[in-house]
C-alpha cells in the first residue's frame, strides 16, 4: 500500500460528503427521466408515423373502412348501372312495403317469400365479394342487373300479395292481430 | 473554347444517337412475339353405356391482379390487360357432338402468343388432352385440357404479366392465348356437365341420361332421353324433344317444346350450384323460375314457390305443392290436380273430353275456359270464401249433404268433373 493509498484509507470518512445536495439529486433524476422521455416520444414518433402510412395505405388500397352498406351505391356509380334507377326502386318499394301489414296468422305462409327476398340479397352479397377479390368484370355486371330486376319482380308479387291478403281480410276479418312484414 | 464546345456536342450527338438506338432496340424486343396455333385431338374408345362427366371452357381457374378488362360476349370469355391487350380470349362455347361411333374425342384448338419461339415451343409440348377416369368408373373430361390457371398482374409501373399454370405446377409466361373446345361423344352415352361461370352449351341429340350442374350458363339441347338440371340462374335452357326432365332451379328461364314427363322441384338444387352464402336461404326446391313449355304430356310438380308456368299445351299434370306460383296453360287436354296456396292458375281452353279438374287452393284467381260442347259437373264446398257468377248453362243440382254446391253442365253420358275448393278465391268459368 503506498502513501496515497494510505492517505485515503485513513481519511475516508473526512473525504465522503455527510449528505448528498437533494437538489442535485433532483437534477440528476429529471436529467435521466427527460433522456428517457425523448427516446420514448420518439418511439411513439414512429409508430404514429408507421400507423398514418398503414392507414392511408389501406384506404387507398382497400374497403376496410368503408361500410358495407355503400357498395351497393359505389359499385352501381363505378359501372355506370345507375341509369337503370334500380337502387331507387328497391328503396321506393320497400319503403311502400315498410308501412303495409297482414294478419299475424298469414305470416308463416309469407315467410317463404322472404326467404327468397333474403337468397337474393346472399347472392348479391357473393357478387361484391366477387368484385373486391378479382375486380369488376362484365358478367358480373350482368348478374347484378339480373338480381335487380328479379327483387324487383320479388318486392312487386309480395306488395300484390299483400294486397291481396288485405282484400279478403276486409271482406272476411280474421280477428288475427296484425303486423308489419319487416322487410 | 470553340474546340472544346464542337468536341462536347459531337460527344452529344453520338451519346443520343446511342440511347435512341437502344430506345429502338428495347421497343423491337417488346413487338416480337412467336405466334403458335396447334390443334390438339385425341379419341378413346368407351364402353357402351359409358358416363362421361365434363367442365365448361370458362371454369378455367383465374388469379388475377391489377387492371383488367373483361369483355363477356355472347361466344367469347376475354380478359384483356391493363393497355388494352387481349390477354385471354376463350371460346364459351362447348360444341358437344354425338356420334355413332363408340369412343370419346376432343379437339382443342389453342393459339398462343408467347415472347419467342422457343417459349412457345416449350407451352405447345407440355398441352396434352387426358381422360382420366374417377372414382365411379366414368370418363372425366377437362374442356381445358391440363390448364389449370391463368394467372395475370399488373401495375402502375409493371405491364401486363401473364402465366398459363398447368395440373402439374408448371408456368408457361405468355402474352396472349385463344382457347376452343369440342367434343364427341357416342349418341348413347350418359353426359354430365358442371360449371360455375357464363358458358353456352351447344349439345347434339343424346339417347343417354343428361346431368346438368350449372350456374350462369345456357343450354341448347335438340333430343335428349332423360335429363336431369340443377340450374342457378341459367337464362336460356332449351330443348327440343325430352322424354324425362326433372328440373330443380333457381331463377332459370326453361323452354322445352315437347316432353313426355316434366318433374319440378323434386328435390333441392345441388349446393354445387351454389355459393356457400346464400345456402342457407335455400328454402323451396324451385323458385323463381319460368317455365316454357310447349307440350307435356305428364307434369308433375312436387314442390314450387314463385315460379312461373306458362304451358301450351299439357295432357295430366299434378301439382303437389305450390306457393306463389302462376300456372298459365293455352289446352288442359284430361286431368289437373292442383294442390297449392296464393298460385293463381289460368286455363284458356279446358278440352270437351276432360276427365277432371280437383283444385284445392287458398287466396288466387282462377280462370276456366271449358270448350263448348264439353259436358261435366262442377262441385263447390260451401264452406269457402269463394267470389263467383255461374250463366245460365250451370244448371244447380239438389245435394243431400249441404256442404257442397253442385252443378250440371252440358247433355253427354261421358261426364268430367270439376272440383274447386278454393278459400278466399275469385272463380271465374266460362
Amino acid at each position: 500500500m503506498n502513501k496515497f493509498e494510505k492517505y485515503i484509507q485513513e481519511n475516508k470518512q473526512k473525504l465522503e460528503p455527510d449528505q448528498i445536495d437533494a437538489k442535485v439529486w433532483l437534477s440528476i433524476e429529471n436529467e435521466i427521466l427527460r433522456k428517457s422521455k425523448k427516446s420514448y416520444s420518439f418511439f411513439i414518433k414512429t409508430l404514429a408515423a408507421a400507423a398514418v402510412i398503414l392507414v392511408g395505405t389501406l384506404l387507398m388500397y382497400g374497403s376496410l373502412f368503408k361500410p358495407k352498406q355503400d357498395i351497393e351505391a359505389r359499385l352501381i356509380e363505378r359501372y355506370n348501372l345507375g341509369e337503370y334507377k334500380f337502387t331507387q326502386q328497391v328503396s321506393l318499394k320497400e319503403k311502400e312495403l315498410s308501412t303495409l301489414s297482414i294478419p299475424k296468422d298469414k305470416l308463416a305462409d309469407f315467410q317463404i317469400l322472404l326467404q327468397q327476398l333474403e337468397f337474393l340479397n346472399g347472392q348479391f352479397q357473393d357478387y361484391t365479394d366477387y368484385i373486391e377479390q378479382n375486380g369488376y368484370q362484365e358478367f358480373i355486371g350482368n348478374q347484378i342487373i339480373n338480381h335487380y330486376k328479379s327483387k324487383i319482380k320479388l318486392l312487386d308479387k309480395i306488395q300484390s300479395e299483400i294486397e291481396k291478403i288485405n282484400y279478403y281480410e276486409n271482406k272476411i276479418p280474421s280477428n288475427s292481430e296484425k303486423v308489419e312484414i319487416n322487410i | 473554347m470553340k474546340i472544346k464546345f464542337h468536341q462536347t456536342a459531337r460527344r452529344l450527338k453520338s451519346t443520343f444517337k446511342t440511347l435512341i438506338l437502344l430506345v429502338i432496340c428495347l421497343g423491337a424486343s417488346e413487338n416480337l412475339e412467336a405466334q403458335s396455333k396447334k390443334v390438339y385431338e385425341k379419341e378413346m374408345p368407351v364402353a357402351k353405356g359409358v358416363t362421361i362427366e365434363t367442365n365448361v371452357p370458362t371454369d378455367l381457374g383465374f388469379e388475377m391482379h391489377g387492371t383488367m378488362v373483361n369483355d363477356n360476349t355472347k361466344d367469347r370469355y376475354i380478359v384483356s390487360g391493363k393497355n388494352g391487350d387481349q390477354r385471354l380470349n376463350i371460346s364459351k362455347e362447348l360444341n358437344i357432338h354425338t356420334w355413332d361411333k363408340q369412343s370419346i374425342k376432343q379437339e382443342v384448338t389453342i393459339d398462343a402468343h408467347l415472347e419467342d419461339n422457343a417459349s412457345a415451343k416449350a407451352l405447345l409440348e407440355s398441352l396434352k388432352i387426358e381422360f382420366n377416369g374417377n372414382a365411379n368408373g366414368h370418363v372425366v373430361i377437362d374442356a381445358n385440357m391440363n390448364i389449370k390457371k391463368f394467372r395475370m398482374n399488373n401495375g402502375f409501373l409493371k405491364s401486363d404479366e401473364c402465366y398459363i399454370v398447368l395440373d402439374n405446377g408448371r408456368k408457361h409466361k405468355i402474352n396472349r392465348i385463344e382457347i376452343k373446345t369440342v367434343l364427341y361423344i357416342p349418341k348413347g352415352a350418359n353426359l354430365s356437365i358442371e360449371g360455375k361461370r357464363n358458358c353456352t352449351i351447344l349439345l347434339d341429340d343424346l339417347e343417354g341420361d343428361l346431368e346438368l350442374i350449372l350456374s350462369y350458363a345456357e343450354v341448347y339441347g335438340k333430343s335428349v332421353n332423360r335429363v336431369k338440371g340443377n340450374l342457378n340462374y341459367c337464362y336460356n335452357v332449351i330443348f327440343e324433344n325430352v322424354n324425362h326432365a326433372e328440373i330443380n332451379a333457381i331463377n332459370s328461364h326453361i323452354e322445352i317444346a315437347s316432353v313426355k314427363h316434366l318433374e319440378v322441384g323434386k328435390q333441392k338444387i345441388s349446393n354445387r350450384c351454389l355459393a356457400p352464402s346464400v345456402q342457407k336461404y335455400m328454402k323451396s326446391n324451385s323458385f323463381q323460375n319460368v317455365f316454357n313449355i310447349d307440350k307435356v304430356e305428364q307434369l308433375s310438380v312436387l314442390e314450387t314457390a314463385n315460379d312461373e308456368f306458362n304451358l301450351k299445351e299439357v295432357f295430366i299434370m299434378d301439382v303437389l305443392e305450390s306457393a306463389y306460383s302462376q300456372y298459365r296453360i293455352d289446352v288442359l287436354h284430361n286431368v289437373l290436380n292442383f294442390s297449392a296456396k296464393n298460385s293463381d292458375l289460368k286455363i284458356m281452353k279446358v278440352a270437351k273430353g276432360f276427365r277432371e279438374i280437383n283444385l284445392n287452393n287458398t287466396l288466387s284467381e282462377i280462370y276456366l275456359d271449358v270448350e263448348d260442347g264439353a259436358s261435366y259437373m262442377l262441385n263447390i264446398p260451401s264452406k269457402n270464401y269463394l267470389e263467383y257468377d255461374l250463366n245460365q248453362k250451370f244448371k244447380a243440382i239438389e245435394n243431400a249433404s249441404g256442404s257442397l254446391k253442385s252443378y250440371e253442365v252440358g247433355e253427354g253420358k261421358q261426364k268430367g268433373v270439376i272440383y274447386i275448393n278454393c278459400d278466399k278465391c275469385q272463380f271465374n268459368i266460362s
